[in-house]
């Protein structure tokens, strides 16, 4: 039988696409909630069942009282002095409305090891002064735990890697770039592995933790085995069928002193620019040609290829949290189910727009078709 | 710490009759994040007042930029006390704000959209003097919508054939708030964001005529979610074809591709982003770059469009956009919304 799950902050891109494909795969019975109706037309183009949150607890007890799991993808987004108020009373509302002993999933993000927007490679800090994302997100972690310990509820902090997707954007943006480029560069090396999963990794990690297969606790989620940047792009040139040239451009961490010098020269000569210039071409003619040719080069290399003049960056490593996703989710085997759930929502959108009265009629504006002003 | 308040005050109020005074209604995110801070980065301008019918947004707000708040209740003797008045506020409540102004002689600065059919269009613009609205249209001063202008009106890469609107930004919780309540948004997707890739297609091919031939929407309860449409743009005699495809509930590449007979050119969402050469399968083959004036972030453009506001307000005039100017974007919004109600 079928586990039925009620889903909250299902408006969110994750949450939405996680719906789409538990119900399309028929993995289990999705109740969707959120707090307005706008998003209700997802939801039931697809069939899946659409509830605002109640604003009553007891009301919402009831709702959840036959739920085999409840998982939550709220993020507050008000002024960063309001946001733990609204996550506090929001964690503590939702999780003493569970029933006891019905596992709780709260979705905490990769940001949450504290790492910061430049580093390469994932890093666990022990301080939450990474970001005020981080900070957020540590705690409401800590009242999860708190909160399921008062209500003998089991909780789960699933900390997701970048969630890609045919809904999600960062995957709106690798099409982009992958499908209309004709070279691209990449930081890193082919066989580094990516902080990424894909919906159905999440998806069936959520089916262990509602299976109770799973200790409750934090984990990362994270496609199983991770991908390698090289699995990664692969699959984006097949998602956009553009065959584009990938070129991994290496990483930091190998940089030799040689190379760190050189380029803290090329940050001093952005600087300086206008007196390198001078001294260069007045004085240097052989150095400036070749500069400029190298120059010259790189530009026409990056016009004439739309290529990026930064390399794509994604986060590599390994997290130190156990992994949960789906290890069955090959490349080939993400890419089919990918598709299967476009089709799925393109064919939904299909047929609420045939539903929708067609205009036969002409419709015309004019610029000069202008009625008498009066003022 | 005193001293420091007492200097900023004295600087405020000193020279204020030199400098056009500025109230704005509406403390929404866009005034939050870029019309407030442009207008107190302008030595010519006064900011003279906040309104919002939020209290804690505009506590928030006067906090955060020192700037006086003003309750929904004063409005009227606040209004006497400015030149120029931002209205930021959702498209379904501005109508009173429009008459007081209007009878006032307030010059107005409205956010898009400016009007949902050509009668009401007509109807605001009626209330005021030529040059005293500006139609928050910045983008209209991009560089890269100049460019594309430049190529069309100079025939570069041969006649325009087609126009190819796309914006697809799978979102299911942005339009929340008056977002989601049709009589205050005035419409979905189309009319919140969509309108800005219409009006510049319009404005870079200086159309003079749009004619919708076919309309398909997914809509409910006068939001709209997705709109598909065919149609034609007259434009200095010649027609170009044209599809519309806007949507938040797919993903998919935005921005608008001018057809011509020799290339396809894609113009941009952001300002900072380049025109390309496309080809038929839209590999990107090139980016392109003319000497023209115009705006490379957002915040220029509204740095330029205020420029013609006030300069409007000091010396008369329509150096800025318009009813007149945004007539025909209204008109083709019609145009859209009576298709898909057939």
């Amino acid at each position: 039988m079928k586990p039925q799950v009620a889903i909250f902050s299902a408006s969110s891109q994750v949450g939405s696409s996680v719906a789409l494909y538990l119900h399309l795969f028929e993995k289990a019975r999705v109740i969707a909630y959120s707090r307005s109706q706008f998003p209700a037309v997802f939801f039931e183009a697809l069939g899946i069942e659409h509830r605002l949150i109640p604003k009553e607890v007891v009301a919402l007890r009831t709702q959840l009282e036959n739920v085999d799991g409840v998982i939550d993808f709220s993020v507050p987004h008000g002024e960063f002095w309001e946001n733990r108020v609204v996550l506090r009373r929001h964690l503590s509302a939702l999780i003493g409305s569970v029933k006891q002993g019905t596992p709780f999933v709260s979705m905490s993000t990769q940001n949450a090891y504290g790492f910061k927007d430049n580093d390469i490679f994932i890093r666990s800090r022990l301080t939450d002064w990474a970001s005020p994302y981080c900070s957020l997100k540590r705690y409401g972690e800590r009242l999860v735990q708190r909160f399921g310990v008062q209500s003998s509820v089991p909780t789960f902090n699933l900390r997701l890697g970048q969630v890609h997707g045919f809904l999600q954007s960062v995957s709106h943006q690798f099409s982009e770039h992958v499908g209309t480029a004709s070279s691209l560069r990449v930081f890193g090396n082919a066989t580094d592995p990516v902080n990424t999963l894909f919906i159905q990794d999440l998806g069936e990690a959520l089916l262990q933790i509602v299976a109770g297969q799973v200790k409750p606790g934090a984990y990362s989620v994270l496609s199983q085995p991770q991908w390698t940047q090289d699995e990664l792009y692969q699959y984006y040139r097949n998602w956009t069928g553009n065959m584009c040239l990938i070129e991994f451009s290496g990483h930091g961490r190998s940089s030799t002193i040689t190379q760190q010098l050189r380029s803290a020269a090329l940050r001093w000569v952005e600087r300086h620019r206008g007196f390198v210039d001078v001294v260069m071409l007045q004085h240097w003619p052989w150095l400036a040609a070749k500069a400029k040719g190298i120059h010259r080069a790189r530009s026409f290399g990056m016009a004439s290829s739309g290529a990026d003049p930064m390399p794509e960056r994604n986060l590599l490593g390994i997290p130190s949290l156990p992994i949960l996703g789906d290890p069955a989710g090959t490349p080939e085997r993400v890419l089919e189910r990918e598709r299967r759930m476009r089709t799925a929502w393109l064919e939904a959108i299909g047929s609420m727009v045939m539903d929708t009265p067609f205009g036969k009629m002409e419709c015309a504006a004019k610029q000069d078709d202008r009625t008498e002003r009066t003022a | 710490m005193t001293q420091v308040s007492e200097l900023n005050c004295s600087t405020r109020t000193s020279g204020i009759s030199a400098r056009v005074r500025v109230g704005v209604i509406g403390g929404g995110f866009f005034a939050q994040y870029n019309h407030i801070p442009c207008l107190l980065a302008r030595p010519d301008v006064y900011l003279a007042w906040i309104l919002d019918q939020d209290p804690n947004r505009l506590n928030a707000i006067t906090r955060m930029y020192g700037v006086k708040g003003v309750p929904v209740s004063k409005l009227d003797g606040s209004l006497s006390e400015v030149d120029v008045v931002l209205l930021s506020v959702p498209y379904g409540v501005r109508a009173e704000y429009y008459d007081l102004c209007a009878r006032l002689g307030c010059h107005v600065y409205v956010e898009k959209p400016f009007a949902r059919s050509i009668a009401e269009h007509d109807d605001i613009a009626a209330r005021f003097s030529s040059g005293a609205i500006t139609v928050g249209f910045n983008r209209r001063y991009y560089k890269n919508l100049h460019i594309i202008k430049q190529v069309i009106a100079d025939r570069m890469f041969g006649a325009l054939r087609d126009v190819a609107i796309r914006q697809g930004f799978f979102s299911l919780s942005g339009m929340s708030g008056f977002r989601s309540d049709a009589r205050l948004s005035g419409g979905g997707v189309l009319i919140e964001s969509g309108i800005h890739l219409l009006d510049s297609a319009l404005e870079a091919t200086c159309a003079e005529e749009i004619r919708i031939d076919n309309v398909g929407m997914v809509a409910r309860e006068g939001i709209d979610y997705h709109t598909e449409a065919t149609g034609r743009l007259v434009h200095g005699g010649e027609t170009a074809s044209l599809s519309i495809e806007i949507s938040c509930l797919q993903n998919f590449s935005s921005g608008i591709w001018f057809g011509f007979d020799g290339a396809v050119l894609h113009y941009p969402m952001s300002p900072q982003e380049p025109v390309t050469l496309r080809d038929r399968e839209n590999r990107v083959r090139g980016r392109l770059d003319l000497d023209v004036g115009g705006a490379r972030s957002v915040a220029e453009s509204l740095q330029m469009i205020w420029q013609g506001c006030l300069e409007n307000r000091r010396q008369g005039g329509t150096r800025t956009i318009t009813p007149d100017d945004a007539r025909l974007t209204s008109g083709a919004l019609e145009a859209l919304y009576a298709g898909a109600a057939g």
